[in-house]
């Protein structure tokens, strides 16, 4: 037994060694690591004390990798795809029939003052990865994180639309416009394909530098672009189209800051600025449907660049022994100050002159937030937190003239509004361990929010919970929760809704009273002999809307999970997952401007399992990962109304899963892979099936079909290690 | 050790360990206080008595914690129910690889609810999501508030990770004069007379700027 100790002493030896002085940051790391080793391995100094010191310096650890000089591993080969599939291609970027590069790796260097790791993720897929990070002696550390990420929504779409420019939809020429789509006569012969997919790439840089171990300076800068194609409606009052709109965006995101470690607390001041920029400030497009004179093209206007600035200040102090106090407090600045379009494209209408032609919009927030936690006693644990966010914008109001939909000026006039809101939270939480096994606990939670220009302006959110843990053997526990809270309003105001032509009745979901329970309940059971773990939970939570007479009336959430994991041996693992849940919500609304005349509820269900087998040198020089997993979800929508009953048909999806990785390890160098990836998709969604782009009447849609898809991935390649492994 | 003085017990790290978490955890942030930041402190996991050896792997040349791709799972093991969640139709590239959950959360505590990433939900979302920062002309007041009043992050049965299928989410809280909140039912399918207020993208075949318009004549989100 002794052995290993000894072992374990020689590698944290050998490794503080290695990574140099202890006031690195890599070795802090270890001394973290090895922290619990250190500690036992002092004991046994303690007690062999008397004895002489013996000679470690031709020991060697059987139990921890020493890692010293380069390590790296590559992957090389290809994946072939069996069909086009482009929601299955969602992240993963394997969108079309045909084969791709696999190119994936990682390494690391360890030196006496430097250490750096690497990886390659998916180098031959538009969700590639490459990343680098260092660590110099722990003064200095550096990241370098690219990564692309596609998303892919459609394959089935179809448009007549084409990009002439980079912000202009045209027709094709001779197009013939027509009142409904069914007159369009030239909408088959001109219908071409158009997949509507974006890539997300983002360059994340950083660098942390630390003169002492008590400073700590940082500077992060990140990149995202976007670009692609995504849907947009654009209408013409009573007829529209889906668009292929173009996206081209970018967001540039700096960061600076100092933390300051004290002797009683921390200190961290920041300030984090982000720059939006859309290199597509609106988009026109050419009307399909006839229409009054003008209204052969519309214009509408893109998300506007933007900048938003935050100063923060954080800090956590030890005053008191078992006490903390933490605050952070920030204040931030958005603007956007874009040239504004026209009122209308229409060149048959006269519209008024802009009451400004830049918005000069202005958003000043602020946060603060105070935590004391302590253990006042023996085995008690206190915590009160207060939080206050607040929203003041400072944009502008102007009266402005509208064209509806570039089809008609509005008789009235109308200003814009600067939503403005207040937020704070209170919350008091105490635990105390009535025995080594019994934990209690329970808190409170206040929640005020004030708002402007809303049928609410305060409302108030009174909370309370208590929950119980019970370890009654080890590694055995149950823990149970169940709470309430109730959102009152001082008033719901239905003249503002009147003036909005809001139905009186209505009561936003938001902004209404509202009575919550909520509860859970989980066992969990952990073994250690041979590891296993397994925990079952139940959830439920009861909204219910009671004063609400038009809008969201109750929403019931209740939730099944359990979960499984066992290590047979170190070379078998196996995990399993189960879950089920079903959200039930009521909403009535008014067809005819007046009381309730229709109830719709609505049920989401939705079952999921997971399983996944490991082996690890099973048999020898042999490694397999296989995860299956099945989702099936349903949402169905009855309708009950003055006309009678009515529904509509459930929305199905279901999904299975197989990820399989198997690899044979030729030698300590060399090992061949082989990965099977296959998932099939049955989608029923009312929303798209059966709509094509001339289904229906005054839609010119894109036609996209609900999804339907089951493609196999094959893969196959070499794997080759360089560097030694020292055990 | 003098002799005669009793040993301290030795400290186990991690699930089943009988050695209490904060005993555990200041060994850890003896080294790494400046490391977790002021937010250690104010955040659930402290409090709720979450070691670091809970989730983190000491031992091992790559911790799951660290790696985008296994992260997740090391969180569903106490966050089942977000499990479910990720495996919903649509949902963030978790179940991808592509991104973990500390994209959004900070682990180790943040003075922001949920231990989210930034100061509020909005701003978290802003993160990836700053075309729909404004401030606009014409701002939709629950966009402006809180992003989840209509978005599930976690996932979602509905296209765009909404909360409930438009128009019914819509008509949650819009019945307008001269455009009433109308029981779309089974009639308005392609075997019916095709809706456009229920079919393709339903009300947002329209209202496109839904979180908000920067036109002029944009206040009800069509331009």
């Amino acid at each position: 037994m002794m052995w290993p100790m000894l072992a374990r002493r020689c590698a944290a030896r050998k490794r503080a060694k290695a990574l140099g002085p202890s006031r690195g940051r890599s070795a802090q790391a270890v001394r973290a690591a090895s922290a619990g080793i250190v500690a036992a391995a002092a004991l046994w100094a303690g007690a062999a004390w008397s004895q002489a010191a013996p000679d470690t310096s031709e020991w060697r650890c059987r139990l921890c990798p020493f890692e010293h000089g380069t390590q790296a591993e590559y992957t090389t080969g290809a994946s072939y795809v069996s069909d086009d599939a482009a929601r299955f291609a969602d992240g993963n970027g394997y969108n079309r029939q045909g084969g791709y590069l696999l190119a994936e790796g990682s390494g690391r260097y360890v030196g006496d003052r430097q250490r750096l790791t690497w990886t390659i993720e998916d180098l031959g897929l538009d969700a590639r990865r490459l990343t680098l990070t260092g660590d110099r002696a722990g003064a200095l550390q550096y990241r370098f994180d690219y990564r692309g990420l596609p998303h892919y929504s459609f394959d089935t779409t179809s448009t007549v639309f084409a990009r002439t420019a980079s912000d202009q939809l045209t027709l094709p020429a001779g197009w013939l416009r027509a009142p409904v789509t069914s007159q369009m006569t030239s909408l088959a012969a001109r219908l071409r394909q158009q997949d509507i997919a974006s890539q997300r790439d983002s360059l994340d840089l950083g660098v942390r530098l630390r003169p002492r171990d008590s400073l700590e300076v940082y500077a992060d800068y990140q990149r995202q672009t976007r670009t692609g194609t995504i849907i947009t409606g654009a209408s013409f009052f009573n007829t529209t189209s889906q668009l292929p709109a173009p996206v081209d965006q970018s967001t540039d995101e700096v960061g600076l800051g100092v933390r300051y470690l004290g002797k009683h607390g921390t200190l961290d001041l920041g300030y984090r600025g982000s720059f939006f920029d859309n290199r597509l400030a609106a988009l026109s497009w050419e009307n399909p449907f006839s229409g009054p004179p003008g209204t052969e093209r519309g214009r509408l206007a893109e998300a506007p660049g933007n900048t938003f600035h935050t100063v923060s200040l954080g800090g956590a102090f030890h005053f008191l022994e078992r006490t903390a106090f933490t605050f952070s407090a920030g204040i931030g600045r958005g603007e956007q100050d874009e040239t504004l379009l026209p009122y209308t494209s229409n060149p048959q209408l006269v519209a008024s002159l802009l009451p400004r032609t830049r918005l000069d919009g202005v958003v000043d927030t602020s946060h603060l937030a105070l935590t004391v936690s302590a253990e006042p006693w023996e085995r008690v644990r206190v915590r009160a937190a207060y939080r206050r966010d607040e929203r003041d914008n400072r944009t502008p109001v102007s009266e402005w003239n509208r064209v509806i939909a570039d089809t008609f000026g509005s008789a009235a006039s109308e200003s814009n509004v600067a939503y403005d809101f207040e937020r704070d939270r209170f919350s008091l939480s105490a635990a105390t361990d009535l025995s080594h096994r019994l934990q209690l606990s329970a808190g409170y939670d206040r929640t005020s929010r004030n708002r402007n220009q809303q049928e609410v302006a305060g409302q108030t959110e009174n909370g309370g919970w208590g929950q119980l843990k019970w370890r009654f053997r080890p590694g055995l526990e149950l823990s149970a929760r169940r709470g309430t809270s109730r959102r009152d309003i001082d008033r719901y105001d239905t003249s503002l809704a009147a003036e909005l032509l809001q139905n009186p009745l209505l009561a936003k979901y938001n902004l209404a009273y509202r009575f919550r329970t909520f509860g859970d309940l989980t066992f969990t059971a952990t073994g250690s002999e041979r590891p296993f773990a397994f925990s079952l939970s139940a959830f439920y939570a009861d909204d219910d809307y009671a004063h609400s007479r038009l809008g969201l009336t109750r929403d019931r959430d209740r939730r099944l999970a359990t979960d499984f994991a066992w290590t047979f041996t170190p070379h078998v693992s196996f995990f399993a997952s189960l879950g089920d849940e079903r959200i039930d919500a009521r909403q009535q609304g008014s067809e005819s401007f007046a009381a309730p005349d229709w109830l719709a509820a609505h049920e989401d269900r939705f079952r999921t399992i997971t399983a996944g087998l490991r082996l690890t040198q099973l048999p020898p020089r042999f490694d397999l990962t296989l995860d299956l997993g099945r989702s099936d979800g349903t949402t169905t929508t009855g309708l009950a109304s003055s006309l009678g009953s009515d529904g509509l048909p459930e929305l199905r999806s279901k999904l299975d899963t197989l990820r399989l990785k198997a690899i044979y390890r030729r030698s300590a160098r060399l090992s061949v892979l082989i990965e099977v990836r296959y998932e099939r998709l049955r989608a029923e969604d009312w929303a798209l099936a059966d709509v094509a782009p001339d289904t229906v009447a005054s839609l010119l849609s894109l036609g996209a079909d609900p999804y339907r898809y089951s493609p196999v991935v094959l893969g196959a390649g070499v794997t080759y290690r360089w560097g030694a492994d020292e055990h | 050790m003098r002799r005669g003085r009793q040993r301290p017990p030795v400290i186990r790290f991690g699930p089943g360990s009988e050695t209490p978490v904060k005993l555990q955890n200041d060994r850890c942030l003896s080294c790494h206080e400046i490391d977790v930041s002021a937010g250690w402190h104010a955040g659930p996991h402290d409090t709720t008595q979450i070691s670091c050896a809970d989730c983190h792997t000491i031992h091992s040349a790559r911790d799951p914690m660290l790696t985008t791709a296994l992260q997740p799972d090391a969180c569903y093991r106490c966050h089942v129910r977000e499990r479910a969640e990720a495996l919903r139709p649509f949902a963030h590239p978790l179940h991808e690889g592509k991104m973990d959950c500390s994209a959004c959360h900070r682990p180790h505590g943040s003075s922001a609810e949920f231990a989210l990433a930034r100061a509020t939900v909005n701003e978290t979302c802003y993160q990836c999501h700053a075309d729909k920062r404004g401030p606009f002309l014409w701002e939709h007041a629950p966009v402006a508030e809180d992003c989840t009043l209509c978005h599930s992050p976690h996932g979602s049965s509905q296209p765009g990770m909404l909360k409930l299928r438009a128009p019914f989410l819509c008509q949650s809280c819009h019945a307008e004069q001269g455009h009433p909140s109308v029981a779309e039912g089974s009639t308005g399918l392609p075997s019916g007379t095709a809706s456009p207020f229920l079919l393709g993208q339903s009300c947002l075949n329209c209202h496109s700027q839904i979180h908000g318009s920067n036109h002029p004549s944009g206040s009800r989100l069509m331009r």
